[in-house]
């Protein structure tokens, strides 16, 4: 399963709303049309460091350009990877 | 006359500047700061309403019956009592009222109205999720959690509950008020947050709650006086997503048995007035699905929207229902977008509508609109329809609507 569907799971999972995985698109904006709101988010990005090992900086976090599921999976994508 | 002005968000004011925090993102909601224009609802004919911004003068219109308002000069930050002090016409029209009634009294608020008020330390002390937890052990009542003082005692207590934990800052600030923690790598993340401030010689103080399973949200209102003499005055019923309030109404009389509740809860005004508190109270509680209740989850002892739907619903026969808009908007758009849209279904409690109780400053990107959809309880799914119908009709899309009414 690529990064971008266990994204999807991951959301489907915190927006608890009936929403599956498999409806949620790559372009979907997870505030304007999820609604994402602060506590939500902060759920959201706690089960992406569960989901995929990671550790996040949450002070230096800048989430504006990472709305989309595209790009915030291309940025758990680039944390994912080992730095060569 | 009654002089009605506040802050919202107060536990930002109350909160030790000391205390570690939990994991968050973002930083301040700004929008906060317009939401004093609710207060709008609380006015009866004739108060003087003070906010930080102006209203726009369709929702004064609206409200259906004459008030007096007044925007601060030159809005500072922090509170708003900040800029009413600096504006010698307001602060003087406060000295001189009858009766200040503030949403909540903050350091500030004290300053600027004085004795008439509770001390700001003590109301900052009784809305602690501390000094709740604490008076809910010592009065033996069902809920309590426990009080954790080291990432490593939130790491025990966590452990304890097996997963099945709710971790809340004391002064549960928007946003940033409480995390469920259900697995073990959720509560590493946490920890590692926390242990990082701890370093760096911050206080940890969080509670550490059980996640029950709930049936439905309530709370309970109690207007205290200054000799310690508690009037209840009515339960509303909280609608939720998530762990995020979005309205409220009045209960059916089924859901909880109203005067038992009230009585249930004599030890905890008791308590309020002992530690010197007076004014309005709203206490969180809980109905669990096997029909027991926790009567305590948390003391406001501030006005609250929950007191707010209350005092709606006094003016109207039918019910009056708390609820919350999320809009998009283009640039360009706001409040006299949302007011054409509600056209012909606007009400001042007379008859079935709704009443849009904020919003003046709303522009793009978007933001929150407060509703009161005033309807018998039945037709309250209907009405949420109809105005998101409307508003996607008038061209502005509601966010997050997937899960709507």
């Amino acid at each position: 399963m690529d990064i971008e569907d266990r994204v999807k799971i991951v959301l489907a999972k915190v927006l608890d709303n009936g929403t599956t995985a498999e409806e949620i698109g790559s372009d979907a904006d997870l505030v304007e049309q999820y609604g994402l709101d602060s506590l939500q988010t902060i759920t959201f990005l706690l089960a992406i460091e569960d989901e995929f090992d990671l550790e996040l900086d949450y002070p230096s976090l800048q989430l504006d350009d990472l709305r989309k599921v595209s790009q915030f999976s291309a940025f758990v994508a680039r944390l994912a990877t080992p730095v060569q | 006359m009654t002089i009605r002005f506040g802050t919202f968000g107060a536990e930002a004011w109350w909160r030790p500047d000391d205390l570690a925090e939990l994991p968050s993102v973002g930083g301040r909601d700004s929008a906060v700061d317009a939401m004093d224009e609710l207060l709008l609802g609380f006015c009866a004919p004739g108060d003087l309403l003070i906010t930080r911004y102006p209203i726009h003068p369709e929702l004064l219109a609206n409200l259906g019956h004459p008030i007096r308002h007044q925007a601060v000069g030159k809005p500072e930050a922090g509170p708003v009592e900040r800029s009413i002090a600096a504006d010698d016409r307001l602060r003087d029209a406060v000295l001189g009222a009858a009766t200040v009634t503030p949403f909540a009294v903050l350091p500030d608020t004290a300053r600027l109205v004085g004795q008439s008020l509770p001390s700001a330390e003590v109301v900052a002390q009784v809305n602690s999720k501390t000094w709740s937890n604490e008076l809910v052990l010592e009065l033996g009542l069902p809920g309590a959690g426990r009080v954790v003082r080291t990432p490593d005692e939130l790491v025990d207590a966590v452990t304890a509950l097996e997963f099945r934990a709710l971790v809340k800052d004391p002064y549960g600030v928007s946003g940033r008020a409480l995390l469920e923690v259900t697995t073990p790598g959720v509560l590493r993340a946490v920890e590692r947050v926390l242990r990082k401030q701890a370093d760096a010689g911050r206080r940890v103080e969080l509670l550490v709650q059980e996640k029950l399973p709930k049936l439905h949200d309530f709370s309970g209102h109690f207007e205290l006086a200054p000799d310690g003499t508690a009037e209840f005055l009515g339960l509303q019923q909280m609608t939720n997503k998530g762990f995020r309030h979005l309205g409220s109404h009045r209960p059916p009389p089924a859901l909880v048995d109203a005067g038992w509740y009230a009585d249930s809860l004599a030890g905890v005004t008791e308590a309020l007035a002992a530690a010197g508190y007076w004014g309005p109270v709203g206490i969180d509680a809980m109905l669990l699905t096997d029909g027991s209740v926790v009567p305590v989850l948390e003391i406001n002892a501030r006005q609250s929207l929950g007191l707010l739907t209350l005092q709606l619903d006094q003016r109207s026969a039918l019910t009056a229902h708390l609820w919350q808009l999320e809009l998009n908007l283009a640039p360009g758009e706001g409040i006299t977008d949302v007011l054409t849209a509600f056209d012909g279904l606007l009400s001042t409690g007379d008859q079935p509508g709704v009443l849009v109780l904020n919003g003046s400053t709303l522009a793009a990107p978007g933001g929150r609109v407060y509703l009161a959809i005033f309807c018998r309880t039945d037709d309250l799914d209907q009405w949420r329809r109809r105005l998101v119908a409307a508003v996607n009709a008038a061209g502005l899309t509601p966010r997050g609507m997937t899960d709507a009414a």
